[in-house]
């Protein structure tokens, strides 16, 4: 069994079959998850020390013990496939390229839970991924590897759906998922009671990130041992990464934690290959909901304890670099444009505080902002920060702080530049 | 919409079903704002600081529904575990050691900033703004010093206005998306009219694909107006007729239309009721219906109040002073008493009237006239219910609770009732029940708006009930789901029912009452093996010539599995009217004396001759029903009529003419010169519930007050004062005077009402008969242990025909019923402008293909006549009906099917089959619009 | 304006299993057989009674994401991605090219409802931006010119459709 997500990948098409999975070993880790039992798979995935691969990065090992200790019939799993990360398309390649290491990994959790149901949530703009999935599904059903008795084992009863969300970032916040899955608008709930609890259709339900599913299947089939030595004392394993924005080699990457450093990143010709179309400018990290840094932090390793971003750096894998023609301020507008337009609309400091975030910095990008906006801006978003309802809201003063606090001249200049339009 | 999926796992209503007493709860201990305090366990941050005196803003909360956790105004500083944070109260639980804070500057600023978003996202339109001083954000503003909002000139949501529905106006540009509209009308009410639409900062409430309100299928509750903070969604009356700092009067009182019994709090300015908020009651919590919200106050100040009593002379109504009305009333029943003896005259009440009311009008009847011809319109209702019952179980009453029967069943059996229109505001807590999982079974011939959301929809053929019943008796005995125990102990009678049900063979029953055999089964399956599953029931069941076996028929039916008792079962009558069961109680009935007490009972008529202090009389009297033909027959001369209408709600409207045109005095005490009251010789102005103080008992036996507010127009007089006046010039020497001692003379006669008082209800305390103490705590669940009358009673039930079924000349068989918009003869909500827009004109329900047969097309004009008279209306051709079948409801004068109604009675109770009677249905016209109904708005009917 | 026939909406429910969970698909499928891309009230009612929601919960829904539409949305749909990795890499430049092409705004539909043209949050393709999805078909590393020929061949076939269209009606 290959020990990477992407490595053993050969022609696109063949990883699409579930013949080419098998012969590289695939569905190794299942068989081993039914010969030693839940509670060792679970010992296994703590051991790995997988941090979950969605944004949150929760020990997956003790998300996963929680839930067993729940009493409660059916559990169900579903995979968070709802990638709205803006500059993050590491799920998207995984699935083109590896799609059964995720349904394994899916399977296995069935196997440990007991459930009968597992569902993949694939965002709207993913038709291909999700016809994939389906084709991948029916295969397995084929095989045995899902539906009735799996593995010829009586009572092993565990199949996966596909559902197709409709264009909501929010979405991706597992409660909303969870809505949406039940046929409404995806608004997040309120938690406590949490999804391990009161989750899909009120069960006991496991949420995971597509890529975290994927190393499950990695830990199950290797050893936790081994894949938390392929990372660092802060998370087991690989991480797949999404470059983007002004470097020569766009694309997915991946990498173990803690091995490099954000310059080699972005400069190495094995990863990003350098700063395209002017200077470096600045990078924001781990999506839009991420720190954004400016050149004193290149230095730092990328893992989960760097120094500069408490860890929030990784994030969703998204790497997004800007060169110097870009301005921080028009950057962070178009960045709130973002937000706005993907709150969920429940809570009031975010439906609104969104908008009004965005309008003090849309005036100071076109050159129209008051003096007191640059203090507006902190104030406003910082109370978004603290009252919104979800993480949507809660994390609008990540890129927005860091970039006040690593760019404040910028800002300064926003206020005395000619207004550009009205 | 709620977006919490589950409810919320800590419970909010510690309402226990009354049988037990309550368990002592568990206490935390924890900090608030520096003071400890032990509180009960299982509670929310939110409900421990209000139970505490605390003050918390909120703008989402609803009561009774889970947090919603939207406007984020009641967050606190919550140390738990070493870690603090900002955290909303409304969804946090309390847990030992927890330490809250509840106001610093911190918090100060951060519910400032969310009104401070609030208010830039907000039309001051204060001036014109029904909430205007009635106003959460005006009143956090104020407390959070917000003088403008720190975000002027940005995007604002837009001035969307619509004022299409009669009664509400919704500004979208006013609304906060406290989301309370939406969830009420999703969550409490169930209708789903309100649509939280889009994302973001364009989130809105709207109306799904932006259709103007009044197209959409409003019923026009009121309750999302009752629950908007703001002035978003206006009543329209509010919006033009006053200002909360206006109103002088604030007077919590209980609703006049049907026997739910929802509680008001009357608006009151300038002496006039000018508007309704919903009060919360054990019945309705805190909603209504269109008819309690908006058309129960317009007709009590309607310029066509009777104001003087009026003398009928030469054919002529003329004005008279109350002496000479009194005196003339007195004078003519002492002749007729003299010649013809008391028995020769009659009374009927008014069962829309307060108990106390209730009780003078049959005491008048009683000690001052000395006759026992004295009924109410239970008669025509439920009088089946109070017989059967009484006969099966010992009291006629509903067993169980509103609440208890709606709340927390895995099952209802619902026979004959058309809830969601007759009784709103229980039909919208079954619709909850429905939401929350329990399995409705709806047995009526009419597809109604619940059986939309039914398990299974029984529509058996009208008349059927019996036989319905009994196989339903015989599938659960012959599938052991029988429940031995409970039959063996508690019961006799059983072994004469299960010989006559072993006849009952579903397949035969299932032919004759035309449904499938399939849901016969799944019905009986269903209802037996629920754990709690109530029988609620109404006039469907009642109104036949068979009325009072049908109504033993179901009594049978939850005995057989032991559902009564206890929780969530039972057997359960909605009464009609308002105070049709207090009518009942305070014994307007011509066989039975306050609280039911038989007049040769062991020592009741020594008691009764005792307090009234006169000989009574012992024989039974006549029903109302029977009234009409004494008349006649010239065996009854004199009537006294309060505030009934038989001339429109009494079938065969020639047979009630003919009566009353025959008699040498009839009196109305009226409110209104209704048809009936244009018969009278002597017609006397009564006051309105908002003009008296008094108690209704609503259908669950609840005793609830009525309260004064506002003075009755010209020289209008309470009721009991002209009962007590005639009853002095009768020569009875009457002293009661407030509606409080008459209660306490109640409370002397009546062993149900032994501890009832005003001064109880007065304190708080919410009162169901039977209630024998000034300690008791009243009665929620009967039959606890015991049945009234000792051992339950299986009558031995046999089906039987209507009176009079379809034949080649009649083919047709007719069902009269209501409408949610109006109430029976609609004196009072036709004096609401808002009601008549949306329905004012008669209508026949016919099924589309007798329909086709016939040439007739929607909304075309059709004479419906039988055997006793006819009738024009205009044709609703649809699927509401089965084939053969047809429906038409009584409350519009062009067109009241009582002409054509049977009269003919059930011989136990009296009670006339409105629910079965031959017609013929001919096309006279075309439809003025084609394919249209006229004078009806049919988007928001049901 | 065509709504899709009763027929087809029931072939989509059956497809679906008429489950509720995918009832996003449900309605995104009606808008592919819907010439003009939306979910009509009408459509809405009928799977609304057939999986036993309420019409009111189908606007909620529609209206709620981004892929779905309420109102008629051209029989062509261009959309153009407007988060950074896209739009600082010419994404910008593209929404002006658009709109000026079509004398639209971002989000609006041509008067004779051929085309609407709209902004589009990020779709996973950064490596190649700036992207641009045309009737769903992903278009990469787009220039102006591209895009202008793009639409050019968008209304000219669209013309070209609708004159057949009214010459069998």
């Amino acid at each position: 069994m290959y020990d990477r997500l992407l490595e053993h990948v050969g022609d696109d098409a063949d990883q699409k079959q579930l013949s080419v999975y098998l012969s590289q070993g695939g569905y190794e880790g299942l068989r081993r998850a039914v010969e030693v039992g839940p509670d060792a798979v679970i010992e296994e995935i703590s051991t790995g020390l997988v941090r979950g691969r969605g944004g949150a990065a929760y020990p997956t090992g003790r998300k996963w013990g929680q839930l067993a200790r729940i009493e409660g019939d059916p559990k169900y799993i579903v995979c968070n496939a709802d990638e709205g990360e803006p500059g993050t398309f590491k799920d998207q390649v995984l699935l083109e390229k590896n799609p059964y290491a995720v349904i394994e990994g899916m399977t296995i959790a069935g196997r440990v839970f007991g459930s009968p149901k597992g569902i993949i949530y694939v965002r709207g703009e993913y038709p291909e991924e999700f016809g994939i999935l389906r084709s991948c599904l029916q295969q397995a059903r084929e095989a045995g590897l899902l539906g009735h008795d799996i593995l010829g084992i009586e009572g092993f009863d565990y199949d996966i759906d596909t559902v197709a969300g409709g264009g909501a970032y929010v979405c991706g916040e597992n409660s909303a998922m969870l809505n949406s899955i039940e046929g409404k608008p995806g608004r997040p709930r309120i938690k406590p009671p949490h999804l391990a609890e009161v989750g899909l259709y009120g069960r006991p339900t496991l949420v995971n990130n597509v890529e975290s599913y994927a190393a499950v299947t990695l830990v199950v089939a290797n050893g936790g041992e081994y894949y938390r030595s392929q990372g660092s004392a802060n998370g087991g394993g690989t991480k797949l990464i999404s470059i983007c924005g002004h470097v020569a080699h766009p694309g997915v990457f991946e990498v173990p934690f803690g091995r490099y450093t954000l310059r080699e990143l972005i400069w190495s010709p094995e990863f990003g290959g350098g700063v395209i179309g002017g200077d470096f400018g600045f990078v924001h990290c781990g999506g839009h909901s991420g720190p954004i840094g400016f050149e004193n932090i290149l230095d730092a390793p990328y893992d989960y304890d760097d120094a500069w971003s408490g860890g929030k750096a990784i994030g969703s894998g998204a790497i997004v670099v800007m060169n110097d023609t870009v301005d921080i301020v028009d950057y962070l507008r178009q960045v709130m444009v973002f937000f706005r337009k993907e709150s969920c609309g429940k809570c009031t400091p975010c439906r609104l505080g969104t908008t009004r975030v965005w309008e003090v910095l849309d005036r100071l990008a076109s050159g129209r902002g008051e003096p007191d906006d640059i203090q507006r801006l902190r104030t406003t978003t910082e109370q978004v920060h603290k009252l919104s309802a979800c993480g949507l809201g809660q994390c609008i003063d990540v890129p927005i702080l860091s970039a006040l606090d690593g760019a404040g001249p910028a800002f300064e200049a926003a206020l005395v530049k000619e207004p550009t339009r009205v | 919409m709620s977006n919490t999926m589950a409810p919320n796992p800590i419970r909010i209503d510690g309402e226990q079903a009354g049988l037990a007493g309550a368990e002592p709860t568990r206490t935390v201990g924890v900090v608030i704002d520096g003071r400890a305090h032990d509180v009960p366990e299982g509670l929310t941050v939110l409900q421990a600081c209000r139970a505490l005196g605390i003050e918390i803003p909120t703008l989402c909360e609803m009561r009774d529904l889970a947090p919603d956790g939207s406007c984020r105004m009641c967050m606190v500083k919550i140390t738990q575990r070493g870690r603090t944070a900002m955290k909303i109260s409304c969804a946090e639980p309390l847990s030992e050691g927890m330490e809250i804070v509840t106001m610093d500057d911190e918090i100060f600023e951060s519910r400032r900033f969310i009104l401070d978003l609030l208010c830039s996202n907000h039309e001051f339109d204060c001036f014109r703004c029904a909430a205007n001083s009635d106003c959460r954000l005006q009143d956090y503003s104020m407390q959070y010093r917000i003088d403008r909002t720190d975000f002027p000139d940005g995007r604002f949501i837009g001035h969307k206005v619509d004022s299409s529905n009669p009664f509400l106006t919704f500004h979208a540009d006013r609304c906060i998306m406290c989301r309370r509209c939406v969830r009420a009308c999703g969550e409490l009410q169930g209708r789903n009219v309100i649509a939280l639409t889009q994302r973001g900062f364009d989130t809105q409430m709207s109306t799904s694909w932006e259709m103007p309100w009044e197209l959409t299928n409003c019923e026009s509750c009121g309750n999302c107006v009752s629950v908007c903070p703001v002035g978003a969604l206006e009543a329209k009356d509010h919006q033009r007729g006053y200002r909360d700092w206006q109103v002088e009067d604030k007077v919590v009182t209980t609703c006049p239309h049907c026997g739910v019994g929802c509680q008001l709090e009357l608006q009151v300015r300038g002496g006039r009721v000018v508007g309704v908020e919903p009060a919360y009651g054990p019945a309705n919590r805190g909603i209504l219906c269109v008819k309690g919200k908006f058309g129960s106050y317009k007709f009590a100040s309607s310029s066509d109040r009777l104001t003087d009593p009026l003398i009928k002379e030469n054919g002529e109504f003329r004005k008279a002073g109350w002496d000479e009305a009194l005196d003339l009333i007195a004078d003519r029943m002492k002749a007729i008493i003299a010649k013809d003896g008391p028995d020769a005259i009659a009374g009927f009440s008014c069962s829309r009237a307060p108990n106390e009311d209730n009780y003078m009008f049959q005491k008048m009847m009683r000690a001052a006239i000395g006759t026992n011809n004295v009924d109410n319109c239970a008669r025509v209702c439920h009088s089946a219910s109070v017989t059967g019952l009484a006969t099966t179980l010992g009291s006629g009453a509903m067993t169980n609770t509103i609440r208890d029967v709606t709340h927390d069943v895995d099952a209802i059996l619902l026979v004959g009732s058309n809830t969601t229109e007759a009784h709103p505001v229980i039909g919208a807590q079954i619709r909850a029940a429905v939401r929350a999982g329990a399995k409705l079974i709806v047995v009526d011939p009419r597809r109604t708006d619940l059986t939309s959301m039914a398990e299974l929809h029984l529509p058996i053929r009208p008349g059927t009930d019996i036989a319905f019943a009994n196989a339903m008796v015989n599938i659960i005995i012959a599938n052991g789901w029988a429940d031995e125990a409970f039959i063996a102990q508690r019961t006799e009678g059983f072994e004469a029912l299960r010989e006559i049900v072993a006849e009952y063979e579903p397949e035969k029953v299932a032919r004759l009452c035309h449904i499938p055999v399939a849901d016969l089964y799944r019905a009986a399956e269903i209802y037996a093996k629920a754990e709690r599953a109530p029988i609620i029931y109404c006039l469907g069941v009642t109104e036949h010539t068979s009325g009072t076996q049908n109504v033993m028929s179901l009594s049978n039916l939850a005995m057989v599995v032991g559902k009564y008792g206890r929780p969530g079962c039972g057997i359960n009558p909605l009464r009609g009217q308002n105070n049709v069961q207090g009518a009942c109680d305070m014994g307007c009935e011509p066989h039975n004396l306050p609280g039911y007490q038989k007049f040769d009972a062991p020592g009741v008529m020594d008691k009764f001759e005792g307090v009234w202090g006169r000989a009574l009389p012992r024989g039974i009297g006549l029903r109302a029903t029977q009234v009409f033909g004494a008349a006649a027959e010239g065996r009854v001369k004199g009537l006294f009529i309060f505030g009934e209408d038989p001339m429109v709600t009494d079938p065969n409207t020639a047979h009630v003419r003919a009566g009353l045109e025959a008699l040498d005095l009839l009196v109305v005490d009226e409110l209104f010169m209704t048809p009936t009251a244009e018969l009278a010789d002597v017609v006397l102005p009564g006051s309105a519930y908002v003009e008296k103080e008094g108690t209704f008992s609503n259908t669950e036996r609840r005793v609830q007050r009525v309260r004064k507010a506002v003075d009755a127009p010209g020289n209008a007089r309470l009721d009991t004062w002209i009962f007590a006046e005639v009853m002095r010039r009768m020569g009875y020497p009457e002293t009661l005077e407030t509606a409080a001692d008459i209660m306490d003379e109640i409370a002397l006669v009546d062993p149900d009402f032994g501890g009832i008082s005003h001064a109880r209800l007065d304190a708080g305390e919410s009162l169901q008969w039977p209630c024998s103490t000034r300690d008791h705590p009243g009665t929620p669940i009967m039959h606890v242990g015991a049945f009234k009358r000792g051992l339950g009673y299986f009558y031995p039930t046999e089906y039987q025909e209507p009176n009079e079924v379809p034949d080649e000349d009649y083919p047709i068989l007719m069902s009269t019923g209501r409408m949610l918009y109006h109430y029976n003869n609609g004196a009072m909500t036709h004096r609401t402008e808002g009601l008549t827009r949306i329905a004012s004109q008669s209508y026949i329900q016919i099924n589309e293909t007798d329909a086709r047969a016939l040439g007739i097309a929607q909304g075309d004009l059709v004479k419906v006549s039988s055997r006793r008279g006819a009738i024009e209306t205009q044709a609703w051709v649809g699927d509401r009906v089965g084939e053969g079948e047809a429906f038409m409801t009584f409350h519009f004068p062009s067109g009241n099917p009582n002409v054509v109604a049977n009269d003919a009675t059930d011989p136990l109770c009296f009670i006339p089959e409105y629910k079965v009677c031959a017609i013929r249905v001919e096309k006279t016209a075309d439809a003025p619009t084609p394919g249209r109904l006229s004078g009806l708005h049919e988007p928001a009917l049901l | 304006m065509t709504d899709p026939t009763r027929d087809e909406v029931d072939e989509i429910l059956a497809r679906w299993d008429h489950s509720r969970e995918h009832i996003l698909s449900i309605l995104q499928d009606i808008q592919h057989v819907s010439p003009e891309h939306y979910v009509s009230r009408s459509a809405a009612a009928q799977v609304a009674e057939d999986l036993g929601m309420t019409v009111t919960a189908m606007y909620e829904i529609v209206t709620f994401y981004h892929m779905l539409h309420a109102t008629p949305h051209g029989r062509h749909s261009v959309e153009i991605c407007e988060s950074t990795p896209c739009y600082f890499q010419g994404g910008d430049a593209l929404q002006s090219t658009a709109a000026e092409r079509l004398g639209i705004a971002m989000d609006e539909v041509t008067e004779d409802g051929a085309l609407c043209v709209e902004t589009v949050p990020c779709f996973g393709r950064c490596a190649t931006a700036p992207n641009v999805r045309i009737d769903g078909a992903v278009h990469h590393r787009v220039s102006p010119a591209v895009l202008r020929d793009l639409i050019d061949r968008l209304v000219a076939g669209d013309r070209a459709d609708q004159e057949q269209v009214s010459q069998h009606v």
